[in-house]
Parts: C-alpha cells; structure tokens; sequence
C-alpha cells in the first residue's frame, strides 16, 4: 500500500517537474535476481553466480523440477516470492504461461540470440510467434548401441522398428537375460509413442488437444512393445530404478536401447548408475516406422528456462539463461560433484552446441563418436506433440507407468493414460478429440 | 454462597490473564481458520468461474475425488481395524503373563514409533525395495524380486497401512497395556477362581473395563488416517512420480489450493473432511465417560 | 463332591495348557519385537555402508564408521550447508514450540480446574474438539489464514500454530484437578494470595511432573512434523529437518535417480544419515520416557 502512494507521489512530482525521464539513481541498487534450477544445473548456476558477483546480486536456488508449479501458484496466491528465472520441464511453459508467470521474452535479448536459438527453440514458441521459454536442452531420442554386445550376438544396428522388434525377440530367444530397454518414467512416450507420431498431447490450440490411443500410430507402437514385454527383454521399470540397473544396467546386459540425446552421460555411463565400460557405447538414428519417410525421434525432457513478469530485472533473468545455454563455461567446462565436467545434454543454442560438440566428438568413452547421430535427430523431432496446460508428465509416469506394471500391457495403460489426461484436459476447459 | 462467587469472579481477572494466551491460541488457529476456510468457498477460479457455494458441488464432482475416497477408505479399512484389533490383542498378551525381562519387549515396540512422516517413507522405500531390503530373503521366499512388483498404486492402500501401522501400533500397545494395568487384580483373580480361563478373562472382564480407551484410541486412529497425506506426497513427488497423484483426499485439498490454484474447492474439500473427525470427537466425548468422569470428579469436589 | 474333583482335573488340564499358550504368546511377542527394531536398524546400519555396498552386502551389515563422517560431508555439500540450516531450524522451532505450548497449556489447565470463571464448560469442550480433530485437517485453512495476515514463510507461523495445545491444556485440568486439593486454594486465597500467586506458589512447585510431561509431548508431536512447516514455510532456508529430507529425496539421486547421478553426492546413505538425525531423537526421548508417555495418553484416568 505504502509503495503504490509513494509511486503516486513520484510520478506527479515528476509530473510536476515536467521532466519526462525520472531521474533515477542508476548506481542505486545492483540488479539482485533469484534464480530456480534443479540439481544438474546446480554447478553452472553457482557458477554464473561467481562470474557475476560484482555486478548482478545472484541467489541461487535449489528446486526439484516437479515442485515448481505448485510453488508458482503459491507464490501468486501471495503475491510475492517469485523467482525471476526458473528451469523447469518442458511442458511448464503453457502452465506457467496460465498462471501469468512466464513473460514473452523477445526484447530481452539480441536478435542474434534468437537467431542462434531459432532451430531449437521452437517448443517455446507461443501460438502468437514470441517466445515464452529459452530451452536449455533437445533431449531426442536416439538409439543407444552396445556395439561390444551387438558384435558378440552378431546383430546389425536396426534400421527400421521391425528389424529393433526381431533382434528383441532374437535376444529374447538366444541371449536370455539380456535386454532392449526399459520403459518407466517416460521412456514409453519418449521412445516409442512420441515417435511412432500417437497423438498424446497433440494440442491444436491452447484450448484443444488430440488424445487419441486407438489411433493406427499408436497401435503399432503398443503391439510392438508388448511383443518385447511378453518376450521379457523390454522392462516395465524406469532405466534409473535399483532392480534394472542390478539385473541390466549395471551387469552390462543392455545390448541397445532407445533413449534421449542425454541417455549417455546421465545414465549409461556414471558410476553410481549403469557404468558401462569406455569403448562400447554409441548412438544410431532412430529406426523407422514401417511405411514412413522420416525416423522421427521423440523428446524426454529438455528443460526450458522461463522468465517472471514479476522480476524486477528480466534482462538479467534471462542472460543467466542465455549464459547457461551457449557459454562455453558452462556447457563444457564447469565441474560437478562426481567429477565429470560440463552439461549433460545437447545444448539447444547453436553456439552451445558447438562446444558441446567438440568435447563428446573427442571423448574416448564412446565407441564411436555419437554426436552425428544426436545431431541428425535433433531435426527431426516431431512437433505434433505440445505443451499443455495440464501436468501431463506426471499423469505418463504415474497413471500410464503404474498401469503398465500392473498389466504388462502398453495400450491398457496408453488408455488408462488417455482417460486421465482427458479428464484433466476437460477440466481446464480443453476440447478433447479422440480421432 | 453467592457472596463467595461473586468475590470469586471480581479476582478472576488473573485468571482471565492466564487463560488469555491459550485462548488467543485456540481463537486464531482453531476457530478462525474455519470462518476463513467458509469464507474462502466461493471465491471465483478457473475451475468455478461465476464462483459461490458451487465450489463443494464442483469437488465432489471432480475426478480424482471418488477414486481418492476410494484409496483412503481402503486404506482405512485396511489399517484401522487392523491397527486396533493388533493393538489390543498385544497388550492383552502382554498383560497375560507381565515379568520383568517383558519390559525390553515394551521398549521395542515403540522404536518404529520414531519412524514416522518423511523418514517413515524413507525406511519403508528400502524395506520394500528387493534389490535393498533388510528382508530381502523373506520377500524373495514370497517371489518378489523387483520393485515393480511392489511399487504400484493398487498395492498403496497396503503398503501405507504397514507404513501408519507401525508409526502407531508400539505406543497404543503400550497404552493399552498402561489401562489394563490400571484394572485391580482383586477382579482377575476373582474371576480366575471361577474358572474362567486367561481368554476368557480378556475377553469379558478386561475388555469391558477398558472399553473407553479403545473408543479413544480407534477415533484418534480413524481421524489420524482419514487425513493421510505425508507417505503419498512423498512418494508421489519424491520417489516414484506420479504413483500417488491425488491419491489421498488431503492431497487433492493440496493438489487443488497449489496446482490449480483453486483455494475455494481446496477450503470447501477441507472442510468437508472436518465433518467425520468432528462427529468422532462428539462422539467420544459425549458418548462415553472418557472425559465426562474429570467432570463429575470436579463437580462433587466442588460441591462437598 | 464330584463338582470338585472335576474342577481339580480341569485346572490341571489348564495348567497344562496354559503353559503352552504362554511359551506361543511370549514367542510372538519376541517376534513382534524383532519385527519392529529391524527397520530402526536397517537405518542406523545404512550410513555405515557405501552405496553401492547397501545392495550387494548383507542388509543389516556394518560398514565402518569413516563412512558416517563421508555421509556427513556429503550432506554438507548439498546447497551449501543449507542442512545444519535445517537442524538449527529444527531445534529452535521445536524450543520455541516445546516452551510456548508449555507454558500457555499448563496455565490454561490450571484456570480451568481451579477458578470459577465464565464458559469454562464452554472451553472445555473446545479444547476436547480441539483436541480429537487431527492438526492436518486445518492446513489449508490455516494457510489461508496465514496469507491473509501476512505470515506466510515465517518462522513464527508454524511456531504459533503448533502451540496451540489443547491437549496439553487437558492433560493439565486433569492433573491440577486430581493432584491439588480445592482446599489447598481456598486457605491459599483466605491468606491472601491472589490468583497469579495461586499458580506460581502452590500449583506451579507440585508440577514438574506435569510439565515434564507436557514438554514430551509437544517434543513428540512437534519434532517430526510435515505438513504445517511445508505449507507454510516454503523457503529451503526455512525448512525444518523432515521438510528437508523430503527435499533430499525429490532433488537429488539418492532415491529419485532420474534426477541422474551426476548431479550432486547425495546417495542412500547420505539420505540414511539425515533421517538418521531426525528419528534418533525421537526414538531416544520415546525410551527414556515411555513410562510417561502411558501415564499421560490415559490422562490421569488411573488410579494410582
């Protein structure tokens, strides 16, 4: 209250002065911003952080990814606390767009910005051409190959989901007990439904979205996956859970495996998860689906960072942003605990993506160099799939992952799925379609 | 007579003084938030646009309330006879023969009693995690292997009755075993020597006699899982994503105030889950003596 | 005659008998005792381990101490430190807690076992009601509240709110009503003494059993909790140590890998050591004083 009548007071003694500009102290304050990152982005944020102690005031804090929404709402039923700049998941930005907290951001940055940003960044782009997130990541899938295992069983990298399909039951019949992946948490929308092009979340319009499980495209991905789950060498568990990585991950008994562009160096490769040894792992193309031209990919996260309309200082906001996805510092050169250095995943910047390059294309980890692989399939991931408003993630890996354990069935819980999401859908107002 | 009261109540300034900060306490954090929930109902929101009193129509109405209804009744049916039948048959297997070594026994009882909220879902995780579990043998003797075979919704109403079961069971047991040690020995052994064996005993002497702690204990229990909301947001948010979506009614209250940022139906759902403990608060107090003998304890006091 | 050899057959048959049934019962009883200490020692065991030593070696196996040190400086890492933050808020919440509700319940229950003073049935009842509706059902209400004065992500929030104590104010009308006659006031008052005297001189000296007892429970209720501090405190340097752990398990690997391994060194046994912290507290404290815990759930009802 005291704040709006001082502004009122300000505004008619400058009104008063018949001055235009107000003559503000421009030294006053150094811009102070809060910002929001999950635990991998915790070290390039503490980082930016140092760079800029002189002349930004950088708190940094420590979210998890699902906490997000729930705080915003929070914060906007007290209206205050909002953090100026948030990495969330990707499906956050039409959320928090809803709930008036993500700004357009074009006048924030650089024409060449965006320019760098332009191929990866389309997911932020809202329905009125401005973009509303900067995504820090493209998380397509790729297929993940142990060329040591696939040499020894002596299969050939599939190129189409049918050749992926025989191999599985090959495996399944000669090499029991090995495994072609695992398909909890959101590995069966990001590897197979999202690129056999299943309309999960095909939203046409911010208040109208596809949901359709009988649809032919994802029939044939639900077929195919329960062949694998029945055959016992697709797992219901997420590739992270303790039992997987036990009896696969860990035992190096995963011979190939469709996973986002991150897979490599957040799960197949650290210590405390699969650990594979160097010089067996690489990444192919996507397989493709039987009568289609392109191999689509799928996405598996890919983070987006978005900017409060409530921050005092948005262009400082989103330069941490920016600083996050195309500095060399942070994309290949800052230090984590495990000891490993740079981001995890495929910089959706250009010039991010360079340095990114550079430092994958030469590491002596993988077999074979998987950047060629990640690069071909970052331009094809299908952009049926959007954002919407609803918390669509979790209900993939909670309704759609639980239904699949208990029924080992992927359309039983593609449909159970569907009946949630569109009760959810319907309950913001969204048309939902189902053909 | 008259005089005395009056003298009385001119001094009760002192004790109005005294009462005034528990009484400020029970105003502002027991009554007001109340008025504030019912206030709160008919805001308008995205989910009651014209807002008003359609606010509890809309939740009752909302899809994730039945099947929340239905986890939680499971859970409580599941959980709360259970926890009280095994309540009482432990302290009166306790109280069959008391020796002194029983004391350690006493004692172990109540350690899972420290287990309780986040640890509780931290411990349990691990209990019930095959690759991880103290009791991986006996779980694996049963042909669980995996965490999938566990970690699924239709087996949470189990898996959060054991969680609450334990968090609870040691210190009713010893409570119990407190109020049945309370009964005079004179009534046992008069019993014994008519023949009446040790069940018999339990079951129709000591039972009786300790009849208004079990309403107490099964109103705490009942009012206490009704409102089951830690275990499920733990290991909704935390541990397995999305396995506990709305799982719980007090999660949907939450679910509803901070994801859709709906506080009317958050309030009006709150409200509504106030009723039942409200009923089972009436009913232990006025329906059985538990708390009316204090009273008439005074009373006589008073008037001798 | 016959009546009386019979009975003599049959006691000896149930002597016989019994003595089974006592070995069956106190072999249960040793079960259930196992049964409940395996968990509290899985969990002080864990920290002792590597991670990756908690799958493959023996559950209930011992690691070595410098393995608790390690865990500790992991922890340590985690957002700066933030976690002896979460400790001392834990500890001075809890104090503040422990001491307000104290204090404001033992004075309460005194005024209304020894004054006079208008709508003290009134107050009774509410604080009954008060008492048997569990805290969660207000939350969201209170929350509501707490937004509406400004109190949002204060300490003094949930500080507040957890001191109201209704049955602490039971537990001490009970007390002060059985233990201190009404004769002693009324000579009290004849010499002099006004009311604040009544309590300090003559009540307050006969109650430390009383206030030990009230402070145990406040302890016991306040420590663990989950919910109030989560709504109501949502700034991680705010939070109390449950909050925090609840924090450890969505954002780091240790139990939700998919935040991915690489992130930060926090792992089960980490995670292990913190729920450490809370639950051994608790379980000490529930130890030492569980004689008093019976004493003061059966509220004075037995007769001593």
């Amino acid at each position: 209250m005291k704040k709006k009548y001082s502004l009122i007071a300000a505004a008619a003694v400058a009104v008063m002065a018949g001055t235009t500009v107000m003559a503000m102290p421009a030294q006053a304050a150094k811009p102070k911003i809060t910002i929001w990152v999950d635990a991998p982005r915790l070290p390039g944020a503490k980082l930016y952080a140092q760079i800029m102690k002189k002349t930004v005031d950088v708190k940094v804090e420590l979210k998890a990814q699902g906490e997000l929404v729930q705080k915003v709402s929070l914060f906007n039923r007290v209206k205050k606390g909002w953090p100026d700049v948030v990495f969330g998941p990707p499906n956050d930005v039409s959320v928090l767009r809803d709930a008036a907290n993500a700004r357009a951001l074009n006048d924030l940055a650089p024409a060449s910005f965006w320019k760098d940003m332009e191929a990866g960044n389309q997911w932020c782009k809202g329905e009125d051409g401005k973009y509303y997130c900067v995504k820090n990541d493209l998380a397509q899938t790729v297929l993940w190959v142990n060329t040591k295992l696939m040499k020894d069983f002596g299969y050939t990298v599939p190129k189409t989901m049918a050749d992926f399909e025989k191999i599985g039951l090959d495996i399944a019949k000669n090499h029991p007990g090995y495994s072609v992946g695992a398909l909890g948490a959101q590995g069966a929308y990001s590897s197979f439904l999202w690129p056999s092009q299943c309309p999960v979340n095909q939203a046409t319009s911010a208040t109208a979205v596809k949901i359709a499980p009988k649809s032919p495209k994802c029939t044939r991905a639900t077929t195919l996956l329960n062949n694998l789950i029945n055959a016992g060498v697709m797992s219901t568990s997420a590739p992270w859970d303790a039992d997987f990585i036990k009896d696969f991950g860990a035992a190096n008994k995963v011979v190939m495996t469709i996973g986002p562009s991150w897979f490599g160096e957040f799960v197949i490769r650290p210590a405390g998860s699969w650990n594979v040894p160097a010089g067996q792992i690489t990444a192919a193309p996507m397989p493709m689906w039987a009568g289609e031209k392109i191999n689509y990919s799928g996405e598996w996260g890919g983070g987006i960072y978005t900017v409060s309309p409530h921050s005092k200082f948005p262009k400082e906001a989103l330069a941490f942003a920016i600083f996050m996805v195309s500095d060399k510092r942070n994309v290949v050169d800052v230090a984590n605990p495990d000891g490993s250095k740079g981001a995890p995943t495929f910089p959706a910047s250009q010039k991010g993506n360079a340095f990114w390059k550079a430092k994958v294309s030469s590491d002596k980890y993988y077999a074979a160099d998987p950047y060629p692989a990640m690069l071909e399939q970052s331009k094809k991931i299908f952009s049926g799939e959007k954002p919407v408003s609803y918390d669509t993630n979790s209900a993939m890996e909670g309704v759609f992952s639980n239904e699949l354990k208990k029924s080992k069935n992927a359309q039983t819980a593609l449909e159970a799925f569907a009946t949630y999401a569109t009760n959810l859908a319907k309950q913001l107002g969204y048309k939902v379609a189902t053909s | 007579m008259a005089k005395l009261k009056q003298a009385k109540r001119k001094n009760n300034f002192a004790m109005w003084v005294m009462f005034s900060p528990y009484l400020f306490l029970l105003i502002a954090f027991g009554l007001i938030p109340v008025i504030m929930a019912i206030l709160e109902v008919p805001h308008e929101s995205r989910v009651n646009p014209d807002g008003g009193w359609d606010a509890f129509k809309i939740v009752l109405q909302d899809f994730r309330f039945l099947p929340a209804v239905g986890h939680v009744l499971g859970f409580m049916a599941i959980f709360v006879p259970t926890t009280i039948i095994f309540v009482i048959a432990m302290s009166l297997m306790l109280d069959l023969n008391p020796s002194k070594w029983k004391k350690w026994l006493r004692m172990s009882y109540i350690v899972p009693a420290s287990i309780s909220g986040a640890v509780a879902v931290l411990v349990w995780y691990a209990i019930l995690q095959p690759t991880i579990s103290p009791i991986r043998e006996p779980l694996s003797w049963v042909g669980i292997t995996t965490s999938d075979q566990i970690w699924q919704t239709k087996n949470l109403v189990y898996i959060f009755a054991i969680m609450a079961f334990f968090a609870i069971a040691g210190n009713w047991i010893l409570i119990q075993f407190g109020s049945l040690q309370s009964i005079s020995g004179e009534v046992i052994e008069a019993a014994r020597v008519d023949g009446c064996s040790a069940l018999q005993i339990a079951l129709r002497i000591k039972l009786p006699l300790i009849k208004k702690y079990i309403v107490y204990m099964g109103v705490l229990i009942f009012a206490g899982g009704l409102q089951i909301f830690v275990e499920p947001e733990l290991l909704n948010k935390g541990i397995y994503l999305g396995i506990a979506e709305s799982w719980s009614l007090d999660q949907l209250a939450f679910e509803l105030a901070f994801t859709t940022g709906d506080f009317g139906g958050a309030s009006a759902l709150s409200l509504m889950l106030l009723v039942p403990s409200l009923l089972g608060a009436l009913v232990v107090i006025f329906k059985t003596d538990m708390f009316e003998e204090a009273e008439v304890n005074r009373n006589k006091k008073a008037e001798a | 005659m016959l009546k009386n050899i019979d009975l003599a057959g049959r006691k000896a048959k149930l002597r016989q008998e019994n003595r089974f049934w006592t070995w069956v019962v106190n072999a249960w009883l040793i079960v259930f005792a196992i049964i409940s200490i395996v968990p509290m020692v899985w969990l002080l065991l864990a920290p002792s381990k590597e991670d990756g030593e908690l799958t493959n070696r023996h559950p209930l196996a011992f690691g070595n101490f410098g393995n608790y040190v390690k865990a500790w400086n992991n922890l340590q890492f985690f957002d700066d430190g933030v976690l002896f933050q979460w400790v001392i808020n834990s500890l001075w919440y809890t104090a503040a807690i422990v001491i307000i509700a104290t204090v404001t319940a033992s004075m309460a229950g005194f005024v209304l076992s020894a004054s006079t003073i208008r709508f003290k049935r009134a107050f009774l009842v509410s604080t009954l009601i008060t008492m048997l509706v569990p805290p969660m059902a207000l939350v969201v209400p209170i929350f509501v509240l707490m937004d509406a004065i400004s109190l949002m992500d204060k300490p003094i929030a949930v500080i507040l709110v957890s001191s109201l104590y209704p049955f602490g104010v039971f537990l001490s009308y009970i007390y002060y009503s059985t233990t201190i006659p009404k004769e002693l006031y009324e000579s009290a008052r004849l010499d002099g003494c006004n009311d604040f005297r009544l309590f300090t001189k003559i009540a307050l000296p006969l109650s430390w059993p009383l206030i030990s007892l009230l402070a145990f429970f406040a302890f016991i209720g306040n420590w663990a909790n989950y919910f109030l501090p989560y709504i109501l405190l949502p700034s991680s340097e705010n939070f109390t140590l449950p909050i925090g752990l609840g924090f450890l398990f969505y954002s780091t690997p240790a139990i939700n890998p998919g935040v991915g391994a690489t992130s930060v060194p926090i792992y089960k046994p980490e995670i292990a050591l913190a729920g450490v912290l809370i639950a051994l507290p608790i379980m000490i404290v529930f130890l030492v004083s569980q004689k008093r815990l019976v004493r003061g759930m059966l509220a004075g009802s037995i007769k001593e």
